[in-house]
C-alpha cells in the first residue's frame, strides 16, 4: 500500500509525484483518499508548486516519526536547518501552505519560526511584512505607543 | 529591508534549481497574501510580553486580536509549557521581580541561565506577597487610611510593570486573611478576603 503513487498538482501546473504514505501527511489529502476512491492525482489549488516542494521535502523527512531520542534530536536539527533557508516572505507562503494542506508539524514548526524572526521587529516592520493597514490616527498611534512605551526600551534591565 | 533578509542563506540554491527560481519571484510578491487572523493568532502566542506589546502597535485589528480570551488562553498555554521561576525582593521602597526558565530536572545544572529582570514597582509601605498566578503577583499593602491601618491587595504584572489596587474589605475586624487564585471554569482570577476577630486562633 504504502508503495503506491500519488500526482500532487499545484496551482501552477507543476506535478510532484509521492509515495502514498508521504501524500496523507498532508491530512487535506489524507481525507481525500480516506472516500476509498482511486485517486492518482490531486489538484492543490491553493498552493503553487515552489511552496508545495518544500512541503513534501518536510513530509518525507517526516514521513517515519520515531520515538527514540536520537531520532527526535536528529529531526529537530533537521527542522533549523531546513527553516534556516527561507526568508520572512516564504516562511509566510509556507505558513498558509501548511495550514491548507493540514500539516500539523509543519505549521507548529513554521509559526514559531515567523515569531523568533519577528520578536524584535518594530511595528513598522510588522506592517510591513504582514501587509497590515495602519488604521490607528496619528493621535491614536501616539496613545497606543505611550502606553506601550515600556516595550520599547531596550536598555530596560532595572538592578536593585 | 536589510534585517527582514537576515534568514535568507545562500545555500537557498541547493534544495532545488526550482526554489531559486522561487526565491526572486517571492521578493517581488509585494503582500499579496494576506494571513488570516487564525494564523496571526498562530505565531502572536508564541512571542514575549514585550514583542507582544509592541504589536499592539500595529493597528487596531491587531490590538483586538491581542485582546481576545482565546489569545490570552493560548499564550498563557505555551508559557505554561516553557516554566519559569520568579523572584521577588522589597528594597528601597520598590519591589524588584527577576525571573528565568526553570531547569528541566531538579539535578545541579551548572550551565548557565540568563536572568530576565522584570519591571520593578513603587511601594511605600511593608506589603507581603499573597500569591502567584500565571505570572500575576498578589500583593498585600498595608495602607494608612482615615486613621487606621487597611489591607489593599494590588495585582501587578511584573512582566508589563501594570499594577491595579482593589478596594479594601469594609471591616471593623483589622484581621484580614486573603487568597489569590484562578477560577479555570469562569477563567478569571479572584480574592478571597476573609475578616476574623484579632484574637481568634
Amino acid at each position: 500500500m504504502s508503495s503506491n503513487k500519488i500526482v500532487l498538482t499545484s496551482s501552477d501546473g507543476e506535478s510532484f509525484e509521492v509515495e502514498e504514505v508521504v501524500a496523507r501527511k498532508l491530512q487535506i489529502v489524507g481525507h481525500m483518499l480516506e472516500d476509498d476512491c482511486v485517486i492518482n492525482e490531486i489538484p492543490l489549488q491553493n498552493v503553487t508548486g515552489d511552496i508545495l516542494s518544500m512541503v513534501i521535502e518536510y513530509c518525507k523527512t517526516h514521513v517515519d516519526e520515531e520515538e527514540s531520542e536520537e531520532a527526535q534530536t536528529k529531526l529537530k536539527t533537521w527542522d533549523e536547518e531546513f527553516m534556516k533557508k527561507f526568508d520572512i516572505k516564504t516562511l509566510l507562503q509556507i505558513i498558509l501552505a501548511a495550514n491548507y494542506l493540514n500539516v500539523k508539524g509543519l505549521l507548529d514548526l513554521v509559526s514559531q519560526t515567523i515569531a523568533d524572526t519577528i520578536k524584535d521587529y518594530t511595528p513598522e516592520q510588522i506592517r510591513e511584512v504582514f501587509g497590515v493597514e495602519n488604521d490607528y490616527t496619528e493621535e491614536e498611534e501616539a496613545e497606543v505607543r505611550k502606553e506601550n512605551a515600556w516595550a520599547f526600551d531596550e536598555a530596560d534591565t532595572p538592578k536593585p | 529591508m536589510k534585517t527582514l533578509q537576515q534568514h535568507v542563506s545562500e545555500d537557498v540554491s541547493t534544495i532545488s534549481q526550482r526554489n531559486t527560481r522561487q526565491k526572486t519571484s517571492l521578493n517581488n510578491l509585494e503582500n499579496s497574501l494576506p494571513i488570516p487572523v487564525d494564523l496571526i493568532v498562530e505565531i502572536l502566542s508564541r512571542l514575549s510580553v514585550k514583542s507582544i506589546a509592541r504589536c499592539r502597535c500595529v493597528s487596531k485589528l491587531w490590538t483586538s486580536v491581542l485582546r481576545r480570551p482565546d489569545f490570552t488562553e493560548l499564550f498563557l498555554t505555551r508559557s505554561l509549557a516553557r516554566p519559569q521561576i520568579l523572584v521577588a525582593y522589597q528594597t528601597n521602597g520598590e519591589f524588584f521581580f527577576s525571573s528565568w526558565p526553570q531547569p528541566r530536572s531538579l539535578e545541579v545544572n551548572s550551565s548557565p541561565v540568563s536572568i530576565n529582570h522584570l519591571k520593578r514597582l513603587p511601594f511605600s509601605g511593608p506589603c507581603k506577597i499573597l500569591g502567584l498566578v500565571q505570572g500575576l503577583v498578589c500583593l498585600i499593602d498595608r495602607r494608612f487610611l482615615n486613621g487606621r491601618t487597611r489591607t489593599v491587595p494590588v495585582i501587578c504584572n511584573p512582566s508589563t510593570g501594570e499594577s491595579l489596587s482593589l478596594s479594601t474589605m469594609k471591616t471593623r475586624r483589622c484581621n484580614v486573611i486573603s487568597f489569590f487564585g484562578y477560577d479555570p471554569i469562569e477563567k478569571q482570577y479572584k480574592i478571597l478576603s476573609m475578616s476574623r476577630p484579632r484574637y481568634e486562633i
